[in-house]
């Protein structure tokens, strides 16, 4: 079996049907064969689409090698979705006993729109409980550079597949990092859309004013080609934009000579891991390097952003449980369940200060950007911690990224480094609304001046 | 839980049986510490916006920039 196939990108993937040296058939045995290798241990996918990906493959396969009809660029290519994203006639769980046999008979807006443009669903990746609590069902997604360290929440399942090459492109949603936190400590690329860029019509919700859905996928211009197809108004979702979409693959060469990067004076850089500090520092360097400007910006209430973001989402999270924790409240895993009724204990006026602290943060990001095309912060202060932490005493993850779930600005991930232990370093770059084009252009010269996405976790060491 | 205040615990199981939910100690004791942890986050988060300019009520979603082409219609 060819495991150099799972490992290739979308871009090349993509390049190797139009050129006919590759069936989709091959590629989908390709990735499945690892899953059948990995999964076990990975704990990547909750159910795994095999035969129904295969069959997906044949048509396609007939499509574009017999008929010659690639329909575009993602015709052909398999992907994973987290199970928290309707799938139509295939289980989706959210991770929870009380979703476990439920099968939806629609897809979610963006599962649809990758359907419609001929990807297979190879299956659905592992998440934390309704993405924000336990993992008793099917296991802690582990991380692939580390077997005894996790791969980060929520969509770690979709991060760790990508990462050890169980998937090739993959979706996550994102209420505080659950994107990014996942793709930095598994050395892949990770992004939030602007809020109201990609529908979230068929996401199983956690807030609806901090759920973000978005691309996951081994290199910058992966995440933009899935994003061309995934972002977009939608009827269904009355929080999405009606806004042109552009080709977020167009201006990816263009460089980033003049680009003005903006560096953070207050928080994120404080406290970081030794080993995150100087993988930071060396990717500001390269960006430097490359010919962007360094720009210091004031952001005083981004160490005070996490606090009110957790209110927001635990509130908003009680009202959309509220009726199951009065009926079954047994069924949620226990971090779960205390982490949504601690929603149910603030007052409304707790709520709208913690608006008013997010409306403020959001004039604050929004003027520091005025002056900068982006931001760039390390995604999060240390790298993978182990397994039993999570289980035990987890630390609060997103302390680099609710802030741009709180504003609503685009954010991107991209690896920067590993530790001396061989674990991965992400940095973040958020930019203004709706650009997320600057960010993948940013993120894609970097990624080519750098190797650090080239690198592959030793899994058949760890196996033998 | 030491910094939790007499009668909170009882204060919190009474406000989400109200709400029609029963809780049992270990729940209501973590509960308790996320809610305190929480309320004192957004203590210091008022503290540092109180210095700054005026903040409107709402929460309002970023709109796409004005003079924007019509949308293409997504994919």
């Amino acid at each position: 079996m060819d495991h150099d196939l799972a490992y290739r990108s979308l871009t090349e993937l993509g390049r190797l049907l139009d050129e006919r040296q590759v069936s989709p058939v091959e590629i989908v045995r390709a990735i499945l064969d690892r899953v059948d290798r990995y999964n076990g241990r990975l704990a990547s996918y909750i159910t795994v689409c095999g035969d129904a990906a295969l069959a997906e493959a044949r048509v396609a396969e007939r499509e574009i090698v017999r008929d010659r009809r690639r329909r575009g660029r993602l015709h052909g290519l398999p992907i994973a979705h987290k199970d928290v994203s309707l799938t139509r006639g295939v289980r989706t769980t959210a991770h929870s006993r009380c979703m476990v046999e439920y099968v939806p008979d629609r897809d979610a807006t963006h599962v649809r729109r990758l359907r419609e443009a001929g990807m297979i669903l190879l299956g659905k990746t592992n998440t934390t409980e309704f993405a924000c609590g336990t993992m008793d069902l099917f296991g802690v997604h582990r991380n692939p550079w580390d077997l005894g360290r996790y791969a980060g929440g929520s969509s770690g399942g979709s991060a760790n597949a990508l990462a050890a090459g169980l998937a090739v492109a993959a979706t996550g949603s994102d209420t505080g990092g659950s994107i990014r936190v996942p793709s930095s400590f598994c050395g892949i690329v990770g992004l939030k859309p602007t809020y109201g860029r990609v529908s979230r019509s068929g996401l199983v919700p956690l807030s609806w004013s901090m759920d973000h859905v978005g691309p996951m996928a081994r290199t910058v211009a992966d995440c933009a080609l899935l994003l061309n197809t995934m972002a977009g108004h939608d009827p269904d979702d009355p929080t999405s934009v009606r806004s042109a979409v552009p080709d977020f693959t167009d201006g990816l060469e263009a460089g980033i000579r003049g680009i003005v990067l903006g560096v953070p004076r207050q928080h994120f850089y404080e406290g970081l891991d030794p080993d995150v500090d100087a993988a930071l520092r060396g990717a500001l360097r390269q960006l430097e390097a490359l010919g962007a400007r360094l720009e210091p910006v004031d952001l005083p209430l981004a160490p005070h952003v996490s606090a009110p973001a957790g209110i927001l989402i635990m509130a908003e999270a009680y009202g959309l449980h509220a009726a199951d924790m009065r009926k079954r409240a047994a069924d949620y895993g226990a971090r779960t369940r205390r982490r949504i009724l601690s929603g149910a204990c603030y007052t409304s006026g707790e709520y709208e200060e913690a608006v008013r602290v997010r409306v403020a943060w959001m004039r604050q990001i929004v003027a520091a950007l005025e002056g900068v095309d982006a931001v760039v912060t390390p995604t999060l202060p240390h790298p993978a911690f182990p397994v039993e932490t999570q289980l035990a005493d987890p630390p609060d993850t997103s302390w680099g990224t609710r802030h741009f779930n709180m504003s609503g600005h685009p954010a991107l991930t991209v690896p920067c480094g590993f530790t001396a232990a061989g674990l991965p370093v992400g940095m973040q770059l958020a930019g203004r609304y709706f650009d997320e084009a600057s960010l993948f252009r940013i993120g894609h010269a970097y990624e080519r001046a750098t190797p650090w996405h080239t690198r592959r976790p030793a899994l058949e060491e760890a196996a033998a | 839980m030491s910094s939790v205040e007499p009668g909170r615990l009882e204060q919190v199981r009474g406000e989400l049986a109200r709400q029609g939910i029963a809780v049992g100690d270990d729940d209501l004791a973590v509960i308790v510490e996320i809610v305190e942890a929480g309320r004192a986050g957004l203590d210091r988060a008022r503290a540092c916006v109180a210095g700054g300019p005026p903040v409107p009520h709402g929460f309002v979603p970023p709109a796409p920039p004005a003079g924007e082409p019509a949308p293409s219609g997504g994919c």
